[in-house]
């Protein structure tokens, strides 16, 4: 299964998509981070391939 | 080398303690369970560790760990988000741990001899992966190894019916790179989740090999009350204790007992360890505390009688009650009930507390 995250380009901390996508504008949860995170900062490849097959990414 | 560990799940089966937190910070002797895999990672000369954060308890193991640098480590945060397995968890990492080698440790285990064994053994061949293994009475209830010549695993099978062998994954893993290809090429198993094991086993299928290293020593999964105390005990047994606390005259102090700093043993008290006592916490006239207790910070414990049990903290317990083999929550009271009209017990209890009175 592919598994698509997004890495925080100021601190590093990694954020999977399915996090990305319930929250399409979020606060990066790095410690002490103030960067904002969007599931639109996944390449287009990536953001389409988990909205086909956003499925398997939900328990 | 890199760490992995795994920082999520809910906590159910430690229910209500993890209504409030998660349980990777629930103490064993006074430390929280994640801070003993840290320091395994370290031990074993591991600094750069990426934590895996779940939906639940991700502030309070940040604010924990923060940057790490408080337990001699740099942490990098994961966020897997909602609980796809154990397998995703570790597809998660792939950028943090880049072209490194890594270790896998489940943030709820414990171990007594920690990991270094299983990265040597792991760095003295040419493996695609290592799996730490224990040998168990009940094999059906476990992930199971086949293991051949010279430790080299031949199958893995999930709670088998015919078990191939007694050796059972304890949840530390050492992989390659390679094992994100792997990941890559599994699919969710029936109950939704991606399988780690079923990784390791297209590692195997597609030619790879794969090291074992069967741990010495107790191996423990805290993730129950009963397993929380069987760990408390084990890590008593083999307690480093510092009497750094005051204990007054008249006080009866026998055994190892780990006193911190600012506690107190007050006259008229008697402690028999192995006990530690943490910070800002106070046992006085008429207590008893005995043998495999772990008594939490800005704890207050006055004529009661508490063996074998742990208590988190910030707690008050005043009954003149024999408490033993228990678990008790932070903020807990407990207090005596003598002498109040109509007599009997007078409980406010969470959902899933369990009591036996």
């Amino acid at each position: 299964m592919r598994i698509i995250t997004l890495e925080c380009p100021d601190c590093g901390t990694v954020v999977a998509a399915n996090e990305l996508e319930d929250n399409r504008i979020m606060k990066c949860p790095g410690t002490g981070c103030e960067s904002v995170l969007r599931f639109d900062d996944l390449s287009e490849d990536d953001r389409s391939f988990y909205l086909d097959n956003k499925e398997q990414y939900r328990l | 080398m890199k760490g992995v560990l795994l920082a999520g799940g809910t906590g159910s089966r430690l229910r209500p303690i993890t209504h409030t937190g998660p349980k990777q910070l629930v103490p064993v002797a006074n430390k929280p369970v994640i801070q003993y895999a840290i320091e395994d990672l370290r031990e074993a000369g591991i600094t750069e560790i990426g934590v895996i954060l779940g939906n639940k308890g991700r502030d309070e193991i940040q604010s924990f760990l923060g940057d790490g640098s408080d337990l001699g480590v740099e942490i990098t945060y994961i966020v897997q988000g909602r609980p796809l397995g154990l397998a995703h968890a570790v597809g998660c990492a792939e950028s943090f741990v880049g072209d490194d080698d890594f270790v896998v440790y489940l943030g709820d285990n414990m171990l007594k001899r920690g990991i270094v064994d299983v990265v040597e053994s792991f760095q003295g061949g040419e493996f695609d992966a290592g799996i730490a293994l224990q040998e168990v009475d009940n094999p059906t209830q476990f992930g199971i190894a086949a293991v051949g010549e010279a430790g080299r695993v031949t199958r893995l099978v999930e709670k088998p019916d015919d078990p191939p062998s007694n050796l059972a994954l304890i949840g530390i893993y050492v992989f390659t790179p390679s094992i994100f290809d792997a990941i890559e090429e599994i699919e969710p198993s029936w109950r939704g989740e991606l399988e780690i094991t079923d990784a390791i086993q297209y590692l195997l299928d597609d030619g790879g090999a794969i090291d074992s290293q069967v741990v010495e020593g107790w191996w423990k999964d805290t993730g129950k009350p009963e397993d929380v105390l069987e760990a408390n005990r084990l890590v008593l047994e083999d307690l480093d204790a510092k009497r750094a606390g005051s204990i007054e005259d008249g006080a009866k102090v026998e055994g190892r007992v780990d006193l911190a700093e600012s506690a107190t043993i007050e006259s008229g008290s008697v402690v028999r360890g192995p006990v530690s006592i943490d910070k800002n916490t106070t046992i006085k006239a008429g207590t008893y505390v005995g043998p495999y207790t772990a008594v939490g910070v800005d704890t207050t414990i006055a004529n009661a009688h508490i063996e074998n049990s742990v208590v988190v903290g910030n707690t008050e317990i005043t009954t003149s009650g024999r408490i033993i083999d228990s678990l008790i929550g932070r903020g807990a009271a407990i207090n005596s009930a003598e002498g109040r009209l109509p007599e009997g017990r007078r409980l406010i209890i969470g959902e899933n507390s369990q009591l036996e009175l």
